[in-house]
């Protein structure tokens, strides 16, 4: 196996002690609490945590997308370029034309009033990229690469005239038009019938792969991450806990909150008779944060020290771990 | 349920204005329809404890701007009450029922709308005399076809929701899924709107009193008083100036406390 | 014999073509805003056939009003040569007869409305020797006028204002603006107007007071200016919240990932859709405005016809009731179906059944 860290290369995103704060009633709210990451070209990273974990927070800030009353600190480099206080008219020729974004539901994020023809050669003018006959060439040469049956057709429709999973390959088409170096995709299938995921899962990896761009997944679905992406990190609570090669993860996860994730999924083959593994508790809310680690209330492993000492991520077999009692390898499901 | 500053500074004019229209005219010498002889269209200031001075009949004109808040803050209270009523019963009606009777409904409102309301206030305060009563009436008799279209709005989304699903599939009947599940899931939008909808009646109470169709002399009403003053206004502005700003202070506050309760109470503001 | 002179001459022709070439212009102008080209002109017949659908779906309507106009009117009780006590009974009688008042109701009705069909809305029943067209014809015009310039200040100013205040949202700019917005709409126009007569009139001595000369814009500043502002003040605090509901939906954010200018985002991402409600209201208040307004027309002495209702109501003087109703109806159902067309315009999803 290829380790990612041996690579050369400089990485394409290069996230270190990134936070994310909102001004709180009382004290300030941290939705992400000091992450570092990076992602090469060519390659994907899995965001994976239970909703409120920060993990959209933290991707929707590399494109500076974050909500206008968000203080961020840290930094964010983009091929060497620091985006954390950059000019905004700076960030804006950034995205679009370097980064781009898939978010969640398609059924609200394209405009209700233009057409999809419009929505995605807008993109291309943006960026000076192309004008007129040549940008509407282009736009149909994408739909056609999202596999959109009919594209020329569908230039002239509106999005209410599409079902919901040609709607989020629309998505898709308008995120890459540009051919961005990155794009960042914020739990793509989550608003779509499982019937269609599967599809637009396929199509998502083969763009990316095709292309060399860096997919920078967001998701709260292992299964998802398990089929698209080379590394893993697994968030909670505004932290990442652990991070690695997606197969080290996934098979043999270090951080008790990643074993429950994994126990707690359920698949075709799970045994009906025996009750899904549930990680006890709830997952943080959006008040103060306890001391020490974020899992600690929920672990059944928690030690003394969990409670008063975040734990540090450090390097553990082929990934990272930050806990203070990570389960051995013959304790890993 | 957390206010913005705006409409908190709201609440404590309107409470100001109205504890000011309950309480202030006992600390006056001066009931609303005495006439002082001695003192006609005095200005604003401490002689014979005209504060706010007197109109060209001697009466003073502390007491009777807020005798005239107290009774166009009544009429159009009721007259709010009155669409209200009329407005979330017809407009829960036609969004429930959908379809046809929604569309006819809906049709009979838009009959409606084509006519100039002033038109309806003027007939219907021409049909049934002018008293206070019949004012109110023909007020909120005009105010409910808003309401009626908001309301019935708001009862088709809520149509399409699960819980109301859920009802219908469990055989709960019509008029107790209205009852129920459907008209205290209207009360966020409906309160919202009937507190936007107050200033709107003064104002409409004010204009017809204006053309001396509304609350008539010597009765006080912030209309009326405003119609006195306006007359007069070259000679003794404090006439006009004095009931205006009463109303402008309620009609504001309202305002700003609808506009208070509306982002408190809306889900898409943050 | 000569041909018609709309032919004979060619100056009309010529009029007609340099306005066509501009509506083509404007539309060129808008057309990127809205959509790519060619799917505008490949949608129209779908959208003509829309519009003749609604326009026919208007006439019942028209009908209704008119029908329940008539009825209330008779209603009331009284009638229009009550309050002359001179009046012998005989001479009563005799007005009656001459005006048709004498015979059943439904008869009247029906000789209304056939009249109504030859565009006849009848004599005045107070103001003898005039027939309801001719006090429309004189009235009209001023009130349209007045009306016309005082919503072409409301919506140039409330638009660009209420768009102001929420992109200074919670800023002095936001607070200042809803402050004169929210007192905009509780000062009434009956206090406002004579304020303005009184301070630019006589005190300063800037603008004529009062009166009607063809031809004098001076005339027009004082009641324009009176009659937009509360229609000003309530577009402001319109459009504010209606741009701030749309700056929060999900596809103003996907605007932005793409990296698309303010500008863009806010001309063609934002208001279309902001200003769809805004139309909704502005067509029934237009109408409002456009009819005359009786405080406006009657502090600065205009010949409008906002005083036809009110006038009309107390004496009873049906038919320049009915005719000022039906003038207020026919420009609100109008109005309401411009409306209707510019907000399918703007939003497709309005214009064609939803596909499953």
């Amino acid at each position: 196996m290829r380790s990612i860290r041996m690579s050369s290369e400089a990485p394409l995103l290069a996230i270190e002690a990134l936070a994310i704060e909102f001004a709180g009633a009382a004290a300030p709210l941290r939705a992400v609490d000091g992450v570092s990451l990076a992602l090469w070209p060519g390659r994907s990273l899995g965001l994976v945590g239970e909703s409120g974990a920060g993990k959209s927070q933290l991707a929707l800030a590399v494109p500076g997308l974050t909500p206008r009353q968000a203080r961020l600190t840290g930094s964010i480099r983009l091929a060497g370029e620091e985006l954390v206080g950059a000019a905004p008219a700076r960030l804006r020729r950034l995205r679009g034309a370097r980064i781009g974004t898939v978010f969640q539901d398609p059924s609200t994020a394209l405009a209700p009033h233009l057409t999809i023809g419009t929505q995605l050669t807008e993109v291309l003018a943006a960026h000076a990229q192309a004008h007129g006959a040549a940008a509407r060439r282009a736009a149909l040469a994408m739909l056609e690469r999202v596999r959109l049956p009919d594209a020329v057709t569908r230039l002239g429709q509106y999005p209410h005239e599409l079902s919901g999973g040609l709607r989020q390959r629309v998505m898709l088409a308008i995120a890459l038009i540009a051919r961005p170096a990155l794009v960042i995709a914020d739990e793509p299938t989550t608003a779509l019938d499982v019937t269609v995921e599967a599809g637009i899962l396929e199509l998502l990896a083969e763009l990316v792969r095709g292309e060399g761009t860096a997919l920078l997944l967001v998701s709260h679905d292992l299964a998802v991450v398990a089929g698209l992406c080379d590394e893993i990190a697994v968030m909670y609570a505004g932290r990442i806990v652990e991070s690695g090669p997606a197969r080290a993860v996934l098979t043999a996860p270090a951080h008790p909150y990643t074993a429950g994730l994994l126990a707690a999924r359920l698949t075709l083959d799970s045994p009906l008779d025996v009750p899904v593994a549930a990680i006890p508790g709830n997952p943080p809310g959006a008040g103060p944060r306890p001391a020490g680690c974020g899992f600690a209330p929920r672990c059944a492993r928690a030690l003394e020290r969990c409670r008063q000492e975040v734990p540090l991520l450090l390097a553990r077999d082929h990934g990272q771990v930050a806990c203070y009692a990570p389960l051995a390898p013959a304790e890993r499901p | 349920m957390r206010l913005a500053w705006p409409a908190r500074a709201a609440l404590v004019v309107l409470g100001v204005v109205l504890a000011l229209a309950l309480l202030g005219p006992l600390a006056s010498p001066w009931h609303a329809e005495q006439l002082d002889w001695q003192r006609m269209a005095v200005a604003p200031g401490l002689d014979g404890a005209h504060w706010l001075g007197t109109d060209r009949l001697g009466r003073d004109l502390f007491v009777r701007s807020l005798e005239g808040v107290r009774v166009s803050l009544a009429i159009a209270g009721l007259a709010t009450l009155v669409s209200l009523v009329l407005g979330v019963g017809y407009g829960a009606i036609a969004g429930y029922a959908g379809g046809r009777v929604d569309a006819l409904m809906m049709r009979a409102v838009d009959v409606f709308y084509s006519l100039p309301y002033v038109f309806f206030v003027i007939l219907l305060t021409v049909v049934l005399e002018r008293r206070p009563a019949t004012v109110f009436l023909a007020i909120g008799a005009v105010g409910w076809l808003t309401m009626a279209r908001v309301v019935r709005g708001e009862t088709r989304r809520l149509r399409e929701r699960e819980f109301i699903e859920a009802a219908v599939a469990a055989g709960v009947p019509a008029p107790t899924i209205l009852w129920r599940h459907v008209v205290p899931n209207l009360a966020g939008p409906v309160l919202v709107y009937a507190t936007l909808t107050v200033p709107g009646l003064i104002l409409l109470e004010s204009f017809l009193s204006f053309l001396g169709l509304g609350v008539q002399e010597p009765a006080a009403s912030l209309g009326n008083l405003l119609a006195q003053g306006a007359q007069e206004m070259e000679a003794a502005p404090w006439m006009l100036l004095v009931p205006c700003s009463f109303l402008i202070a309620t009609v504001l506050a309202l305002g700003f406390l609808g506009e208070g309760l509306r982002d408190a109470l809306d889900p898409h503001e943050l | 014999m000569s041909a018609s002179p709309l032919l004979d001459s060619p100056q009309p022709i010529a009029r007609f073509q340099t306005r066509l070439q501009a509506r083509r212009a404007f539309a060129a102008a808008l057309r990127p805003l809205f959509a790519t080209p060619g799917n505008l002109t490949g949608r129209a017949p779908r959208l003509l056939r829309y519009a003749l659908g609604r326009l026919l779906g208007t006439v019942p309507t028209l009908f209704a009003v008119i029908t329940l106009a008539f009825l209330l009117v008779r209603l009331a009780p009284g009638g229009p040569f009550d309050q002359e006590q001179t009046l012998a009974p005989e001479v009563k009688a005799n007005l009656d007869r001459a005006y048709g008042l004498d015979r059943p109701l439904p008869e009247q009705y029906l000789r209304y409305l056939r009249g109504l069909a030859h565009g006849d809305l009848g004599p005045s029943m107070r103001l003898r020797d005039f027939t309801v067209n001719e006090l429309i014809a004189v009235g009209l015009p001023v009130s349209l006028t007045l009306g016309g310039l005082a919503l072409l200040l409301a919506v140039g100013a409330g638009i660009p204002l209420g768009v102001l205040a929420a992109l200074r949202r919670h800023r002095a700019a936001d607070h200042l603006l809803m402050g004169l917005a929210v007192a905009g709409i509780a000062i009434p126009a009956y206090v406002t107007a004579p304020l303005f007569a009184l301070w630019f009139g006589i005190h300063l001595r800037w603008l004529p007071v009062a009166g009607w000369e063809p031809g004098r814009p001076s005339d027009l500043v004082l009641p324009v200016v009176a009659l937009a502002l509360p229609t000003l003040a309530y577009l402001v605090r319109l459009v504010r919240a209606s741009v701030l509901e749309v700056l929060s939906q999900p596809h103003v954010r996907t605007a932005e990932a793409k990296g698309l200018s303010p500008a863009v985002i806010l001309l063609r991402h934002v208001l279309p859709p902001a200003l769809s409600p805004v139309l909704g209201y502005l067509g029934p208040a237009a109408a409002a405005i456009l009819t005359g307004s009786l405080v406006v027309e009657t502090v600065f002495g205009l010949p409008g016809m906002g005083r036809f209702l009110v006038q009309g109501a107390l004496n009873r003087d049906y038919t320049l009731v009915m005719g000022k109703v039906i003038v207020y109806a026919v420009l609100v159902i109008g109005l309401n179906l411009v409306v209707d067309l510019l907000q399918g315009l703007v939003d497709p999803r309005l214009r064609y059944p939803r596909r499953a």
